[in-house]
């Protein structure tokens, strides 16, 4: 795969700057054209009654994972949005932590299919908590129109 | 279990297996001293000494935190010698241990580097294309015949007598190559027998801080 030094400082810098990603308290753990990988601690405002994590926070957290995904193998002049999510909710999110691994499947110049897992620990495994695809649509960043 | 990090005699960081804290992953008198001395030194290094191969396969039991592996990149890539890695591991450690371990820093090795050759298993680098295979060594079913080398890394023999036994080293005595080698840290009387019940002549070398021996085992050509 291309690597792109401009693209994986791009997906550090745009990270920083991403106010809902922060919010939610999404932690980039390490960036490369092959993957992304993110971490988040389960607090309790992340869980529905069950207490359980919300199943929508793990959506936005492989969403995220693939968005930057596709930013680390995007032209550095444009921009990433989501085009389809899909998610598999495999297993209940317990904690206390959670991870995300976020990768393309093509790389095309204006589509990148991406997939991600997001995973728990327990017991010296890992298990599998939900399976996610997207197509990730690259947008020049002239066009994005606000 | 769940493992605590300890800071060894060189600074460095490894991983308590038990909860006593008694086993741990790496030596107390220096985790990366002894991964470079035992597998590094005593390892790849030959290869460089004695024209060897124009390409290095070398299998890990027990992948564990990846220090190994990361000085088996650096050494390929310093070398430029194409090293082609499978690493096994039936216990995958956390992203939370991984991360409190700190050693893409203390090796300076990329941290995609790091962190994706434990979360995807795969790792394509120049000089250095590695796999690790979530499963124990008994369960391994690898090309007989094919590896350069073996680095026998599993935890003490105090600890997890049973895969020190000769019926494991038969396992690696096929699957290294007619004059492949296998290094570990472990030089007790016991290992040695083992060793040489399954037919691999043995070399006792001085060993890593803190210990006095170690072993080099090779399948005779
Ligand atoms: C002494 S630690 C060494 C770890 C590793 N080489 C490193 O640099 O971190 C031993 C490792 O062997 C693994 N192990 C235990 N039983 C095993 C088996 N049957 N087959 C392969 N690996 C095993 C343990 O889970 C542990 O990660």
């Amino acid at each position: 795969m291309q690597h792109n030094p401009d693209a994986l400082a791009e997906v550090h810098t745009r990270f920083a700057q991403n106010a809902f990603s922060r919010h939610l308290g999404i932690e980039l753990v390490s960036a490369s054209a092959e993957a992304i990988l993110l971490r988040l601690e389960l607090l309790p405002q992340h869980r529905q009654n069950l207490g359980f994590a919300h199943g929508g926070l793990l959506a936005t957290l492989a969403d995220v994972c693939m968005g930057f995904a596709a930013v680390a193998n995007a032209r550095p002049d444009s921009h990433v949005l989501t085009g389809d999510l899909r998610i598999s909710y495999l297993n209940p999110a317990t904690g206390p932590v959670v991870w995300a691994k976020g990768y393309p499947i093509k790389v095309g110049s204006r589509l990148v299919f991406t997939e991600a897992e997001v995973y728990q620990e327990a017991e010296g495994s890992q298990k599998l908590l939900c399976k996610a695809s997207a197509s990730m649509v690259v947008v020049a960043k002239a066009d994005v129109r606000r | 279990m769940n493992s605590r990090i300890v800071v060894t005699a060189d600074g460095s960081k490894t991983l308590t297996a038990d909860e006593a804290g008694t086993e741990i992953y790496h030596s107390r008198h220096g985790a990366l001293a002894e991964s470079r001395y035992v597998f590094i030194q005593q390892g790849l290094q030959i290869f460089l000494d004695h024209a060897g191969p124009a390409s290095i396969r070398l299998l890990e039991v027990g992948f564990g935190t990846g220090l190994n592996a990361m000085l088996g990149m650096q050494w390929a890539q310093a070398h430029q010698i194409p090293v082609d890695y499978t690493g096994l591991e039936p216990n995958r450690l956390s992203i939370d241990l991984l991360m409190a371990l700190d050693y893409p820093p203390l090796l300076q090795v990329p941290e995609a580097d790091f962190y994706n050759l434990h979360a995807l298993s795969r790792l394509e680098v120049p000089c250095f294309e590695a796999t690790v295979v979530t499963a124990a060594l008994e369960s391994y079913q690898g090309q007989p015949g094919t590896f350069d080398l073996v680095w026998f890394d599993a935890f003490s023999p105090r600890f997890q007598a049973q895969i020190w036994s000769a019926e494991v080293f038969q396992q690696l005595f096929e699957l290294l190559r007619p004059g492949g080698k296998l290094v570990t840290y472990s030089a007790k009387g016991d290992v040695q027998r083992a060793l040489k019940a399954t037919g691999f002549s043995l070399e006792k070398l001085p060993g890593p801080p803190g210990k006095r021996e170690m072993l080099r085992a090779t399948r005779p050509a």
